[in-house]
């Protein structure tokens, strides 16, 4: 999905990995966009893959809709009346509750049922049996433009970054990273709160937003090797409009060359940016 | 946007005693394990493996060091000297120089900023540690990369039942502590713990579960199915 508002250019991709195309399973990650005359939001969530995680892909989408929700009812007001830590945390609280209301909406319209679970261990079975919205785990990370702010959001092992004369800057820095190997936050731990963040950022600063899933990341190993070999390619083709080109590599990044992971590339950028810094002369 | 098959990139680190009483027979057969160990790595890396394969050797004897000033080489670069043997048993060190290591590259470590297979440790010493290295043992398992390392601790010809609590204490749950009863065997099994974990590992980089790696447990079971091939034979 891509397209342009009055002031931005967005853009969101997801496809299949590798190794779920040959599971025969579903894939896990989701990302959507949502525009007005006002904003644009884009969103990445990928839902867990450990065995538990039943549900993930539907938890991926609710935190999707739950980002989109919640962003869109930020405004002017909500900028007057209130200060940026205070906006933040609003932010935090109301997705929390949002996710969790659908999630909880979900389990008693659709109970978990045995067919579900008949892959499961005793000890998965009981552990989803005292903490059934763990059938859900997802991270996710949200951007929206609105005027000149700039809302990240980001919960797990997903990227989130901001964009500014053809650098890439992380939104968030976790101090004590304990997300490593295939660890991550997670959108269904009773402590989410302490680990999604959210920040509202100037956008005359910066030029939009990247974010993606550890599928699309994980490959290149390193901030600098992603931003040389993809991040910035990705915004070059996206300012030129060759979206087409962008989604056949996040596809074939998917399914044949990357780590066989779900992948989801989401970018949200100002239209009035310079297309110099995004050029890579390739 | 480049169209290079993307690998992960798995660390295989050993921590080797080079202490006076590892002199002979037993070094000898280090040597030779770490040479075999790279060459079959170098051909999986060049397999159909979703993995990299990186060496980390740290001695430890008076002083800890690591091999040739090398935080990690890809195996096909690593150039391995002769470990020579000599001095105390300060594995407090050895630890005190793998704690830095278990960051991220941007933090000056050897483990890469994005994704990553949760490495592989292995512990081979056969005699008491001159200073308790419990501080550093605490400090090391407050790192993340280490809490999720698959840790192997192997005692060499011992009886000595602190030494080998020291070892269970580095294990903690996420590998195992084998006793090699006689040092003429230390070889093979340097190489099984090391290629098994590293073949079960590079076959299963995982796709995002949100667990402890559940490669630990397989890599557990078929170490166990292959030493116990070698009870049978030799013991």
């Amino acid at each position: 999905m891509s397209g342009s508002g009055s002031n931005t250019i967005y853009f969101t991709k997801t496809s299949v990995g590798g190794n779920h195309i040959k599971r025969g399973g579903a894939c896990q990650d989701f990302s959507a966009s949502y525009h007005d005359e006002e904003r644009t939001i884009v969103t990445s969530c990928d839902g867990h893959g450990g065995a538990v995680y039943i549900r993930s892909e539907r938890g991926a989408r609710f935190a999707s809709s739950a980002a989109v929700n919640i962003l869109r009812n930020v405004d002017h007001r909500t900028f007057l009346r209130h200060s940026r830590e205070e906006i933040t945390e609003q932010i935090r609280l109301q997705l929390l509750c949002e996710w969790n209301a659908m999630v909880e909406r979900d389990l008693s319209s659709r109970p978990i049922r045995r067919s579900e679970t008949r892959e499961l261990t005793d000890d998965e079975r009981f552990t989803l049996r005292q903490d059934p919205m763990k059938a859900y785990g997802t991270t996710l990370s949200a951007a929206m433009i609105y005027g000149n702010k700039l809302v990240c959001v980001s919960i797990g092992d997903g990227g989130c970054f901001l964009l500014r004369k053809g650098r890439l800057i992380p939104a968030f820095d976790e101090p004590d990273d304990e997300q490593v190997a295939n660890l991550t936050y997670s959108m269904c731990q009773e402590n989410a709160g302490a680990h999604l963040n959210a920040e509202v950022f100037d956008a005359n600063y910066y030029d939009g937003a990247l974010l993606c899933t550890d599928g699309v990341i994980n490959p290149y190993q390193s901030l600098e090797n992603f931003e040389r070999s993809l991040a910035v390619p990705a915004i070059e083709k996206i300012l030129q409009r060759k979206e087409t080109e962008l989604c056949d590599f996040v596809t074939r990044l998917g399914a044949d060359i990357g780590l066989g992971d779900d992948v989801t590339l989401s970018v949200v950028l100002k239209s009035n940016i310079s297309q110099r810094r995004y050029r890579t002369g390739g | 946007m480049t169209d290079r098959i993307a690998k992960q990139k798995l660390n295989v680190i050993m921590i080797v005693d080079t202490s006076t009483s590892m002199r002979g027979e037993r070094i000898g057969q280090v040597n030779r394990a770490i040479r075999d160990i790279q060459k079959y790595l170098t051909e999986l890396s060049g397999e159909s493996s979703n993995v990299d394969f990186y060496l980390t050797v740290i001695t430890f004897s008076t002083e800890a060091r690591l091999l040739n000033g090398d935080k990690e080489k890809r195996v096909d670069e690593f150039r391995f000297k002769d470990i020579w043997a000599g001095g105390w048993s300060n594995l407090h060190l050895a630890y005190e120089t793998l704690e830095p290591l278990l960051c991220k590259e941007k933090q000056g470590g050897i483990m890469p900023d994005f994704g990553g297979v949760a490495p592989i440790i292995l512990l081979l010493t056969d005699g008491h540690p001159t200073q308790k290295s419990a501080d550093q043992m605490a400090r090391l398992k407050r790192v993340p990369w280490f809490r999720v390392a698959l840790r192997y601790g192997i005692a060499i010809e011992l009886s000595d039942q602190r030494t080998l609590a020291c070892l269970h204490e580095f294990v903690d749950g996420n590998g195992d502590v084998i006793e090699c009863y006689d040092s003429r065997l230390l070889e093979r099994i340097i190489k099984i713990v090391v290629m098994t974990a590293s073949k079960v590992k590079s076959s299963s980089a995982p796709v995002h579960s949100g667990e402890v790696p559940s490669t630990n447990e397989a890599v557990h079971q078929e170490i166990q199915t292959a030493l116990s091939e070698i009870d049978e034979w030799e013991w």
